[in-house]
């Protein structure tokens, strides 16, 4: 199955798996054994502790994305209040200061759009993760109280396992011992320099003979003991693993709802803030009008001021 | 907007305060206030430059912070514990919070090409090169050469005024004292007929010096229209080009809105795409499913029987 199927971008790192996850199969040292195997189900309680501290990744990875957002927002309003300042105490006049005007105000205008995503992350989806985090993982001194459950049903369900495959594997020593032991007295008898000790020999062997034969019982009762037990044992791991996979799939499910919940919030070419903006801009747009601004200047500046014209004055006496 | 400001006197629509207000145009040196406006256009150019370039900082810097945090978290995921379509729609999610960046660095790009178009206005309209001497000095010139003879016509109605005045004055003076000279008996009639003749040649003076303001004066009314029409031509002439430049910044204001709103909406409808297909294709019982294949209950297990070596 190839997960990571999408073309390369610039900035982009191919994923591939890397030494310590899950898919790394050469490399992952839980890989390649059953999970029935003794002590093979903490690959299953590993899991189930991840999850907490993937919740806590992904908490600190929306955290930074919100701080960057918030840093643009900022330096917007800053930019914004400075330039309304300045457009004021310019020498612009009319409707193309008004309009320049507008262009200012489209600052603060985007960093309300950012200033929505950055608290929809720290408002919303951090808190929910946060608190999801803290419902699912509840701590019990070092362990989580959930992974503590887990383990101690494994283990409770291994346990009579684990002794019958001590139990082969001690009747397989021994049947190896006994094998041993009469091959030894075979060559021993084989190599007898007399008759009599050849007898005795003998003797040995028919005893070794019989207690191979008996160890050889022995081991295969304790494997068809343990074929016996297999399906219920079987039937008790999968159990709690299932419940193990249920517990996953739960913080799987959350983790898309979470994905998606950010997903919307960057989706901002719906965004009702973004459209008001380009709205305002546009009718903004259409009242400049440089010729009304030229005329109102002519009206105050120009030849339309009234003006002092000389004019006859007649003498007045000053007594 | 405008009306919320109290800070500036000096804007052209602080009225009240404006110092150039309230004169008329025609009225000597007020022309300058025409000039002014030329200046300031240049002023303006400058300062719209300076705002742009500001925004274009604000951009650039949130471009960087999200490519590198973008980058961070790629590797954090590749590293981590995740696996199956969690992990790819993880990675997608960090693929689309980055496209804003691209979006970003679009708007960089086009506000730094109006940044260049106003640089390159305010060079052409405001700057000496040896083709072109600044045409704000050639309006200053012109309108100095249409105002210098109506200067001259004031200031010689102006001193024609005080002698006339003079004259007026010393003319009322004497004739008191004429009055009482002539009733006076104890002077003789050569004293007397001496004040009278001063007395007139003061009011010929009189006369001949009204006469003259008077012509002045008509003078002055003859050549207002010519001088009227001067001044306005030349003041047209920086009408326009004071209306040149407002449709330019005009225009400057359409290619700031396209810079924020006519970005290609492909970029961000791609990742919008993108990550709603990573979304879908997330699959948590299928995730769950290979886990336990590897891991789980469907690995191989279970001890065999292993015979002896020759058994």
């Amino acid at each position: 199955m190839n997960l990571f199927s999408r073309k390369s971008v610039a900035s982009v790192i191919l994923p591939s798996p890397s030494s310590s996850s899950p898919e790394a199969f050469a490399q992952n040292s839980s890989y390649g054994k059953g999970f029935y195997e003794p002590g093979q189900y903490h690959v299953a309680l590993k899991r189930c502790e991840n999850g907490h501290d993937l919740a806590s990744q992904l908490c600190e990875m929306f955290d930074e994305r919100s701080q960057i957002e918030m840093a643009y927002v900022n330096s917007l309003k800053t930019w914004s209040k400075k330039w309304h300042g300045e457009l004021v105490k310019s020498q612009e006049y009319g409707t193309n200061k008004k309009v320049w005007d507008q262009t200012v105000t489209t600052g603060e205008q985007m960093a309300d759009v950012h200033s929505t995503m950055a608290s929809n992350l720290s408002d919303s989806i951090i808190p929910k993760l946060r608190q999801w985090r803290k419902d699912n993982y509840e701590k019990s001194l070092i362990h989580y109280k959930k992974t503590k459950e887990f383990e101690k049903d494994f283990d409770s369900v291994q346990k009579s396992w684990t002794k019958l495959l001590d139990k082969i594997q001690e009747s397989k020593q021994s049947y190896y011992q006994a094998c041993k032991t009469l091959k030894q007295t075979e060559i021993n008898e084989r190599n007898a320099t007399d008759d009599d000790q050849r007898r005795k020999l003998a003797d040995k062997v028919d005893v070794a003979k019989r207690e191979v034969s008996f160890a050889r019982t022995k081991y295969e009762q304790t494997l068809k003991d343990m074929i016996d037990q297999r399906p219920h044992y079987e039937q008790q791991m999968a159990e709690v693993f299932q419940r193990t996979q249920q517990f996953e799939k739960k913080r799987l499910d959350f983790f898309k709802e979470t994905y998606s919940e950010y997903g919307k919030s960057l989706d901002i070419n719906n965004n009702p803030i973004l459209r008001k903006m380009y709205d305002d801009y546009q009718q903004n747009l259409q009242t400049h009008d440089s010729q009304q601004d030229i005329t109102w200047w002519d009206q105050n500046y120009g030849t339309q001021t009234n003006c002092r014209w000389p004019e006859f004055e007649e003498y007045r006496e000053e007594k | 907007m405008i009306l919320q400001c109290i800070m500036s006197q000096t804007t052209p629509e602080r009225i009240l305060s404006n110092p150039w207000y309230g004169k008329g145009f025609f009225e000597p040196n007020q022309y300058k206030v025409a000039i002014e406006r030329c200046k300031n256009g240049s002023d303006s150019c400058g300062l719209f430059t300076k705002c742009i370039q500001q925004r274009v900082n604000i951009e650039r810097d949130y471009i960087g912070a999200l490519k590198k945090w973008s980058l961070t978290w790629q590797k954090e995921i590749q590293r981590c514990q995740e696996y199956g379509s969690n992990k790819a729609t993880w990675f997608a999610s960090v693929i689309a919070g980055e496209q804003h960046s691209h979006t970003h660095s679009e708007i960089a790009d086009k506000l730094e090409n109006v940044i260049e178009k106003i640089s390159q206005y305010q060079k052409d309209n405001y700057s000496k090169s040896y083709i072109h001497t600044r045409k704000v000095k050639e309006f200053e010139k012109d309108f100095e050469q249409a105002q210098k003879g109506w200067l001259k016509l004031i200031r010689k109605l102006e001193d024609a005024k005080k002698l006339s005045d003079e004259a007026k004055e010393k003319l009322t003076k004497s004739e008191p004292a004429n009055r009482a000279i002539q009733s006076d008996s104890g002077v003789s009639d050569e004293q007397k007929r001496k004040v009278k003749e001063t007395v007139e040649t003061l009011k010929k003076e009189s006369a001949a010096q009204e006469s003259k303001f008077n012509q002045l004066n008509e003078d002055m009314n003859n050549a207002r229209p010519e001088y009227e029409k001067n001044m306005t031509t030349v003041l047209n002439r920086t009408h326009e080009f004071e209306k040149n430049r407002l449709e330019f910044f005009k225009q400057m204001f359409q290619d700031y809105h396209d810079s924020l709103f006519r970005i290609k909406p492909e970029n961000l409808e791609k990742a919008s795409t993108d990550f709603k297909k990573a979304l879908e294709s997330h699959n948590s019982t299928k995730d769950i499913a290979w886990w336990n294949s590897t891991y789980g209950t469907g690995s191989s297990a279970g001890p065999k029987f292993e015979g002896t070596i020759n058994t």
